[in-house]
């Protein structure tokens, strides 16, 4: 159940997990000012591309992470279901983080822009 | 008929059985009913009833702001009024009203007999009603809290706001909140343990996904606003700055928890609608509703995305641009699912053999889908930041979160109550007066808020009580002053229809729509005779006859085996049952423990410390008495179908409690994980104050070291007493001793830790990282209680030979959480201790 | 929806047209604003079209004949226009959005932008220039700017959390306890606006407004001169009573006017008060009658400010009290 549950929101996971390390990152190295506002943006940058990476490849092979997370062999019956629900999820999860990295290319990492 | 699961024709016996066995109490007693129509019934009606109160406020504003420096109201009373409208219709009105549908409806569609808490959810459903109460009438006395719905410190604090008036907020919706989170709890169990067999994930009505995940998001984001105002009820009492900045505090920090359950919460509002409009549309249309497996997607994308998205309502704050778009692409992102569920409506509706039938319900689904469409735009709108510089606070937010709160929840309301009035009422609602209550609403909702949207942009910020006559915006308020009397007319038509026709009863019309699912087969109090085998996500369309099997008795469970009331439980995903649950009927003890429950939080508030203790020792009794009569004893296996026996006692993870426990768990993880997240944004935010450097340095590592020991120590002693649990019919005062020792030692654990730090002179109302260091024993100290009472309880189980090697379900949830609280209290240990001398 | 739109624009001009000063984020004066308002009408038309898109195919799927319907219903509508269409113009508008917010960055040289200090303090606003030769002029409740140039305010709090909102020339910012927000503005054309403080701060929340007057820069210099120097010497003898009042009941406990004995810095600096535009945080006009009032009636024109009311005064002595401050100029 609880292996399913992951399962079907790989993408949503990977996506939370890379907002806090993003915004993480970004908002406590901007307050003390540890890092020039360049490597920053790159710091913000490259979560963004691993962890899109890994949903593209979670969606390209997921009867393997099915078995990771659950143990066991997908379900004939339910499989086209879940898989459907999964692929689109990871789908939206992965547009978000585009929009991530658009933010993360565009913009200078500690301004406030006003 | 021979592939149903029993055969009939059925004793009569049966039938009388579940008539007796259900009834619900006459006359006064039925105050003590739990059966899920009847407390639902309630639930809604206070809800609805705050909504009406709330509107009537929202009324005298817009008297108030009819016209340029106005009088008609006091700057005071208004500050109150607006405070109490936003409080009242989010915590009173909206959550609560589809808290309630999910109590009403969900074990409808789900042919259960009741939600597997009965109790609980009469519990929380009182303890909320009481609660509300007396919240609202603060209005009457000048003690209504006036800083806003989000009470936002430094404003709420004692400097900035003498008197009670925040704290009762605090309290009373502190409260509320974790009477929503006990629903929660029900719900979540209920959608996943107590489906009929057969209902696969994949086959579960559209709404029962949606509450699924509504329950899932109160789990994760109501401990967020809980921890916010324990930490704010805290600072105002005893001056712990977590707020302050000159001390190290920080007001944004409030912000953060706040709007981390705030911005959930608008989705926790909307997504049960949609899924009841993800209902109602295929009834309407007569066809399965198109793209099934997108709507899901859609509801979970929404629930979990909704979580990243809270910086939104701080764009204006002065944090750095790239955080700031950061929400900005996520708020982008959560507005994909919106679009695919729109789509997905209209494709529906044209899908239809027949013409969409243009009924209430489908009228106001129609009003909804155009309010709710602009107010989605005007959402993306202000996802844009730089907009949002602009429209934040000012009236263009109040018009887009009116169009997406009431496009998006209250039309959607209005649907329901038309289209499942029969369910609970003899009489079906007017046809009549139900066009006119949508032509009222709609006009007068669009007449009311539209205009908003250009006063916010020409200037006019939220939240004041007057402005001047000669800034072009009167005009403009005229016209959404009318709006909003127009619109209340449409509510008080909407009341008289009520009055007219709803009459509380089973037995009206059989499916009225014709709708494909569960709920509207034949019910009685007992919900259906037999729990149906489900092939379908439109059973009543796709499984001729079902309605008369079902009927019959020709499907699971069709009488009483155990001679109480009782459930059928299946598992999460597949539907395949496992055992016969035995469930509480009516009483006097959940009700006594509500009372006492919102006495002690109300009167803490007035200070009245003396009587708020004694009510809350009245209410735990009553907790205790009442979870005295639950664990009952096995029935051994019934028949519950030709060719299934199913046990009626189960323990571990099976069990509906062990799931219970599990989400309870979660709800505290979240809550300590707001808690890290407060500790660790206060030290990004004033490092200067945390220790070595800034504070008195920490306790020698003896003190963290035993106190950790006392805790492994503990759950040693709670595992060993879990392998001595006797032979049924045993007593076992061994059990009971070292559950007893186990509770101590988890106290010592505390106490050692407290201890340490007044040991070293740190104050914690010096500065925010004294504060928040005794935060962590404070949280440590909450769970503790609840399993020091837990522990007692089993303990006194043992010796009355009530807990024993087969029936232990009371011992294994005192035992889970017992482990919760030690791995809680050992990771707050090494963040308190570890983290500063991680700094040096 | 287009022509709510024209209506919204119409409404716009009337607003401006039919009073004296405007606080408007439809009529731009400021280039945070312009481009704030650009993005705002593409926005809107954009929304509109979408808008109208939705409902035409609502009722196409109610009303329309039989094969319209069959065209609408099945999974391609919501992958195509509830899925790929979101996703295009969304992506589109979230880099629009991010272009325009990299524009509001402040440019290299930022240093030597002039500075001016406001602090929000309930509930009124403290402004705080330096000038050429780093003396620091107080005043309160109007922000005069040069215009076309970048002027950087420096935004602080001394009590809750407040929000400067002058719509005609940019967004607004919060000011919050223990930080300084920094919001560089530049006003595109001389003129007169207002605003007003946008984040719920209590009590007389709606009646904490200011103005913002925005000055040629030879113009700007030379009022800010005359604001740096001490009031004038009283001759005329009502005014010298007035003054006499001023100082001897304890005004000058919480009012500074320099020049005099007067030097309390809770209230407002009332050195140049008769210059300002209005009273009380644009609660008042700035007329004699008007301070006459507001001395012996301010808890019921502004409650809960944090001025006692002065009921002390004979009819005289407030028409010479009243008379001194409106010659403060």
């Amino acid at each position: 159940m609880i292996g399913t549950l992951i399962f079907i929101l790989t993408g949503p996971i990977l996506w939370a997990a890379d907002l806090t390390i993003i915004y993480g990152a970004q908002s406590s190295l901007c307050a003390f000012g540890a890092l020039p506002p360049q490597i920053v943006g790159w710091l913000v940058l490259a979560p963004c591309v691993i962890l899109m990476g890994l949903v593209l490849l979670a969606l390209a092979k997921p009867s393997p992470v099915f078995r990771g997370l659950t143990g066991a062999s997908p379900p004939p019956e339910q499989w086209p279901f879940l898989l459907s629900i999964t692929r689109l999820l990871g789908g939206i999860s992965v547009l978000a983080m585009v929009y991530f990295s658009i933010a993360a290319l565009l913009l200078p990492a500690c301004g406030q822009l006003r | 008929m021979n592939d149903l699961p029993n055969s009939g024709p059925r004793p009569a016996s049966e039938l009388e059985d579940l008539k007796r066995i259900w009834a619900t109490p006459g006359g006064f007693r039925l105050l003590t009913a739990v059966n899920n129509t009847v407390v639902g019934t309630l639930y809604i009606g206070a809800a609805f009833l705050f909504f009406v109160l709330a509107g009537i406020l929202a009324l005298l504003m817009r008297t108030q702001l009819a016209v340029g420096d106005n009088t008609f109201l006091s700057q005071d009373l208004y500050n109150q009024l607006f405070t109490t409208h936003g409080t009242t219709m989010m915590f009173l009105f909206a959550v609560p009203a589809v808290e309630a549908l999910g109590v009403m409806l969900l074990p409808q569609m789900l042919a259960a007999r009741d939600l597997p808490f009965p109790r609980l959810s009469a519990f929380a459903i009182w303890a909320y009603i009481i609660g509300g109460l007396v919240f609202f009438s603060t209005i009457f006395y000048d003690m209504a809290p006036k800083g806003g719905w989000f009470m936002y410190p430094p404003l709420t604090l004692k400097e900035y706001s003498p008197g009670d008036n925040a704290d009762f907020w605090l309290l009373g919706i502190g409260f509320i909140e974790i009477s929503a989170i006990a629903g929660a709890i029900e719900i979540i169990v209920g959608v996943l343990r107590t489906r009929p067999p057969g209902m696969t994930l994949a086959k579960m009505p559209i709404f029962a996904w949606a509450m699924l995940i509504f329950a899932a998001m109160i789990v994760f984001a109501f401990p967020a606003v809980i921890l916010a105002t324990m930490l704010l009820e805290i600072e105002r009492t005893f001056g712990w700055p977590f707020f302050t900045a000159a001390l190290g505090g920080d007001a944004l920090l409030w912000q953060h928890l706040f709007w981390f359950f705030g911005h959930p919460e608008v989705y926790i509002i909307f997504l049960p609608a949609a899924g009841l409009v993800s209902m109602m549309i295929p009834t309407m249309a007569q066809t399965p509703l198109v793209g099934y497996r997108l709507i899901v997607v859609a509801l979970i994308a929404t629930g979990f995305f909704s979580f990243g998205l809270w910086v939104h309502h701080m764009f204006t704050t002065g944090i750095p641009g790239l955080s700031l778009a950061f929400f900005s692409a996520a708020s982008m992102a959560v507005s994909v699912p919106s679009g695919i569920q729109v789509f997905s409506w209209i494709a529906t509706m044209a899908a239809g053999r027949q013409r969409f039938r243009i009924t209430v319900p489908s009228l106001f689904i129609l009003g909804f889908l155009f309010i709710f469409v602009l107010g989605g735009l005007t959402g993306v709108m202000v996802a844009v930041v730089p907009f949002d510089f602009q429209a934040h606070d000012s009236y263009f937010i109040v018009a887009h979160l009116h169009y997406v709160l009431v496009g998006g929840m209250v039309f959607p309301l209005f649907a329901t109550f038309y289209y499942w009035a029969p369910l609970v009422s003899s009489r079906m609602l007017s046809e009549r007066l139900g066009k006119w209550t949508f032509g009222l609403m709609f006009i007068g909702f669009n007449t009311a808020f539209f205009p908003m949207h250009i006063t916010g942009l020409s200037g006019m910020p939220r939240r004041v009580w007057t402005y001047p006559g000669n800034l072009g915006w009167d005009i403009l308020n005229t016209i959404s002053t009318v709006g909003a009397f127009i619109m209340a007319a449409g509510v008080l038509v909407f009341i008289l229809d009520l009055v007219r026709n709803f009459r509380f009863g089973q037995g009206g019309v059989q499916n009225p729509w014709n709708a494909g699912t569960l709920e509207f087969l034949p019910n009685d109090v007992y919900s259906t005779r037999s729990i149906p085998h489900v092939t379908s996500r439109e059973p009543v369309w796709d499984q001729p006859g079902l309605a008369e099997q079902v009927d019959q008795g020709l499907h699971y469970l069709p009488n009483a085996p155990t001679g109480g009331r009782e459930t059928l439980i299946t598992s999460a995903i597949e539907a395949k049952p496992q055992y016969v649950l035995q469930m509480p009927g009516p009483s006097w003890s959940h009700l006594i423990a509500a009372a006492g429950t919102a006495a002690f939080f109300l009167l803490l508030t007035v200070k009245q410390v003396n009587i708020a203790i004694a009510c809350g020792v009245l209410a735990i009794g009553a907790c205790l008495f009442w979870t005295w009569q639950l664990d009952r004893p096995s029935q051994g296996e019934v028949q519950v179908a030709r060719n299934l026996r199913l046990p009626t006692y189960i323990t571990g993870p099976l069990s509906h409690s062990w799931w219970a426990m599990v989400v309870l768990m979660l709800v505290s993880a979240s809550l300590y994980l707001s808690y890290v997240f407060a500790y660790l944004y206060l030290w990004t935010v004033s490092p200067e104050v945390w220790a070595p450097a800034g504070s008195p340095g920490l306790p020698g590592i003896a003190y963290p070291a035993i106190s950790a020991t006392l805790l492994v120590v503990g759950t040693g002693l709670v595992i060993a007493s879990g392998k001595m649990l006797p032979q049924p019919g045993r007593q076992s005062p061994s059990v009971a001793a070292l559950l007893a020792l186990a509770a101590a030692a988890m106290v010592a654990a505390i106490a050692v830790e407290v201890w340490g730090h007044l040991g070293t002179g740190l104050d914690p109302a010096a500065s925010s990282y004294g504060a928040m260091v005794f935060m962590a024993s404070v949280l440590e100290g909450q769970i503790a209680f609840a399993v020091v009472i837990m522990c007692l309880f089993a303990g006194a189980r043992a010796v009355t030979r009530q807990l024993d090697r087969d029936r232990r379900v009371t011992f294994d949830n005192a035992a889970l959480l017992y482990y919760y609280a030690a791995a809680q209290g050992l990771f707050g240990l090494l963040l308190i201790h570890g983290f500063p001398r991680l700094l040096g | 929806m287009r022509v709510l739109n024209i209506l919204a624009g119409a409404i716009a001009v009337a607003t401006l047209g039919g009073c004296s000063t405007s606080q408007s984020a439809l009529v731009p004066r400021g280039e945070q604003a312009e481009r704030i308002n650009t993005l705002f009408w593409v926005m809107t038309s954009g929304g509109a079209v979408i808008l109208v898109l939705v409902c035409v195919l609502a009722a196409i799927a109610i009303f329309g004949s039989a094969s319209l319907r069959r065209r609408l219903s099945g999974e391609a509508l919501v992958k195509g226009l509830g899925i790929a269409l979101p996703v295009l113009v969304l992506t589109l508008l979230l880099t629009y959005g991010f272009l325009v917010l990299r524009a509001g960055a402040v440019p290299e040289g930022t240093q030597t932008n002039m500075r001016i200090a406001v602090s929000g303090e309930l509930w009124w606003w403290r402004v705080t220039y330096t000038d050429a030769s780093g003396t620091r002029v107080e005043t309160a409740n109007e922000i005069h700017l040069p215009v076309g140039r970048p002027v950087t305010l420096e935004l602080t709090t001394a009590d809750v959390i407040h929000s400067l909102w002058a719509p005609n020339l940019a967004g607004k910012l919060d000011m919050i306890p223990g930080r300084t927000n920094e919001l560089t503005v530049t006003a595109t054309e001389a003129g007169v606006t207002r605003g007003q403080c946008a984040e719920y701060c209590g009590g007389a929340h709606a009646f904490m407004s200011f103005h913002v007057v925005a000055q040629p820069p030879e113009e700007f210099e030379a009022w800010l001169a005359q604001e740096a120097s001490p009031a004038d010497p009283v001759e005329d003898p009502q005014l010298l009573r007035g003054q006499e009042l001023f100082l001897n009941t304890g005004c000058g406990g919480c009012h500074a006017v320099r020049g005099t004995a007067a030097t309390g810095s809770i209230g407002p600096d009332l050195t140049h008060v008769g210059s300002r535009r209005s009273l009380a945080a644009g609660t008042l006009p700035n007329t004699a009658e008007a301070i006459a009032a507001f001395i012996v009636n301010n808890q019921h024109i502004k409650p809960e400010n944090k001025m006692p009311e002065y009921a002390l005064f004979s009819d005289e002595e407030l028409g010479d009290l009243s008379a001194y401050l409106e010659s403060l100029r």
